[in-house]
């Protein structure tokens, strides 16, 4: 990260505006679940250190629109540009960063309850701001009501430097390509339902079926980065584009 | 597309004195009034044809500020088409320390751009235009970088290869309309891969 991106991450952390769109279980002694409701359980592992700070990362999900969803939002923003952003409903959900269900070092755990549908992993972030986009191939998944989504572990690292994470060691470029901020790469482990925190294992928890997503446009204009291939889910062709394994 | 179109290094010093505060003063007025304005719609380039075109006789350098991609087996037509989107998302490329989480995403709608929050809207809002005066050197640099590593990864995911050559060559290929630069760069990058000057990614 250069100095300049460095002096704005500290400026701009101060007073971002926080636009989470979720509700979230916090370790407690009972959790219950609505019937209506779907829920997300993840883990994520992986720092964000500046020369200040070291915040925690996580992933953000944006739910898929239907045609009524996406023109109702178009005719929204043409009867008023420069506020329908405001009065359509939200479809982005991150976890509250500092409320994971559980925390061992740097890897967290987080239970999130949000409306049912289909849910892409759309990057990672970290308090308040979008560090990675994988708008250039990543994953979706379907969260149903009254269920207990198990994602895996999100693992993350620095892209512009080796790692020493096994799922990322062939994966990460290894060098600056120039980003005025370091960007992140990331890969899905698919921990299964076998690790589960006491509380939930009562509850209904399914593994997440994952499908391919291919390329789409960087709506949220944060760093250019795709999701790690995932075996049997997601790969790359040599012309970039996203190979979708599953029948 | 390819390299920046920097060059000013030479000037540094007048420009820090003189010109830069006054464009500064420029860029905060005009973000701020950009930041006003709902999402922009980008759309792709028409390809001209492959004879019209003509490129400068090619030298490799070791170079990293002025490039240009190449990837062994694609034509002019998908190099143009890779680099037009590659193009579509620096432009979508915003300063990654502003990209706040948003409550909205339009997934499903063509390409566009979110000015929900601008560097110069967050910085006016909080330190007035003064604050944002201060800052413009900082922003305009950011948001400079996110559009080239957009660009740089978006080729590298696309399997191009990466070669530095002269400023006096870059200046050939980038001469002309957007539309023609984006030409030139389609037949290098479809032509014969240089046996040096590779650069990375």
């Amino acid at each position: 990260m250069n100095l300049r991106a460095a002096i704005l991450i500290a400026l701009m952390s101060l007073f971002a505006p926080f636009l989470a769109d979720t509700s979230q279980a916090a370790d407690g002694p009972t959790i219950s679940l609505r019937s209506d409701s779907a829920y997300v359980l993840v883990r994520v592992a992986g720092k964000n250190c500046g020369f200040l700070n070291c915040f925690p990362i996580f992933p953000f999900f944006i739910r898929t629109l239907n045609a009524d969803e996406l023109t109702q939002a178009a005719l929204l923003a043409r009867e008023d540009p420069d506020h329908w952003k405001d009065n359509v409903g939200p479809n982005v959900v991150v976890p509250s960063a500092d409320q994971p269900l559980e925390e061992n070092g740097s890897e967290r755990l987080y239970l999130l309850s949000l409306a049912p549908g289909t849910y892409i992993l759309g990057g990672l972030a970290i308090p308040n701001l979008v560090i990675a986009s994988f708008c250039m191939g990543t994953v979706k998944f379907e969260a149903k009501p009254g269920t207990i989504t198990d994602l895996g572990t999100i693992v993350t690292t620095r892209d512009d430097r080796p790692t020493a994470v096994p799922e990322l060691s062939n994966y990460v470029t290894g060098k600056t390509l120039g980003d005025g901020i370091a960007p992140y790469a990331a890969a899905i482990l698919r921990t299964g339902v076998t690790d589960l925190p006491i509380a939930l294992r009562s509850l209904p928890v399914v593994s997440a079926d994952y499908r391919a997503v291919s390329a789409f446009p960087n709506y949220v204009g944060a760093p250019l980065m795709r999701l790690a291939p995932l075996v049997g889910v997601l790969a790359y062709g040599s012309d970039g584009r996203v190979v979708d394994p599953k029948p | 597309m390819g390299a920046r179109l920097a060059g000013i290094g030479h000037r540094a010093h007048l420009l820090t004195r003189v010109a830069f505060p006054a464009a500064a003063l420029v860029f905060c007025m005009t973000a701020h009034r950009a930041s006003a304005e709902t999402s922009t719609t980008f759309q792709p380039l028409s390809r001209p044809d492959i004879a019209s075109i003509t490129t400068p006789k090619l030298e490799t350098t070791s170079s990293d500020e002025y490039f240009f991609f190449n990837k062994v087996g694609t034509t002019y037509e998908g190099a143009f088409s890779d680099l037009d989107e590659c193009r579509i998302y620096s432009l979508q490329a915003r300063v990654a320390t502003t990209a706040a989480i948003p409550r909205f995403v339009p997934l499903g709608s063509t390409a566009v751009r979110s000015e929900e929050v601008t560097p110069s809207s967050m910085f006016i809002a909080t330190f007035g235009p003064i604050g944002l005066f201060v800052a413009a050197p900082f922003v305009h640099s950011a948001e400079r970088d996110a559009a080239d590593a957009a660009d740089r990864r978006c080729m590298m995911y696309k399997g191009y290869k990466r070669f530095g050559t002269t400023r006096k060559i870059w200046e050939e290929i980038a001469a002309g309309t957007e539309t023609e630069t984006l030409a030139r760069l389609a037949l290098i990058a479809s032509g014969p891969q240089p046996l040096t000057g590779a650069v990375g990614p």
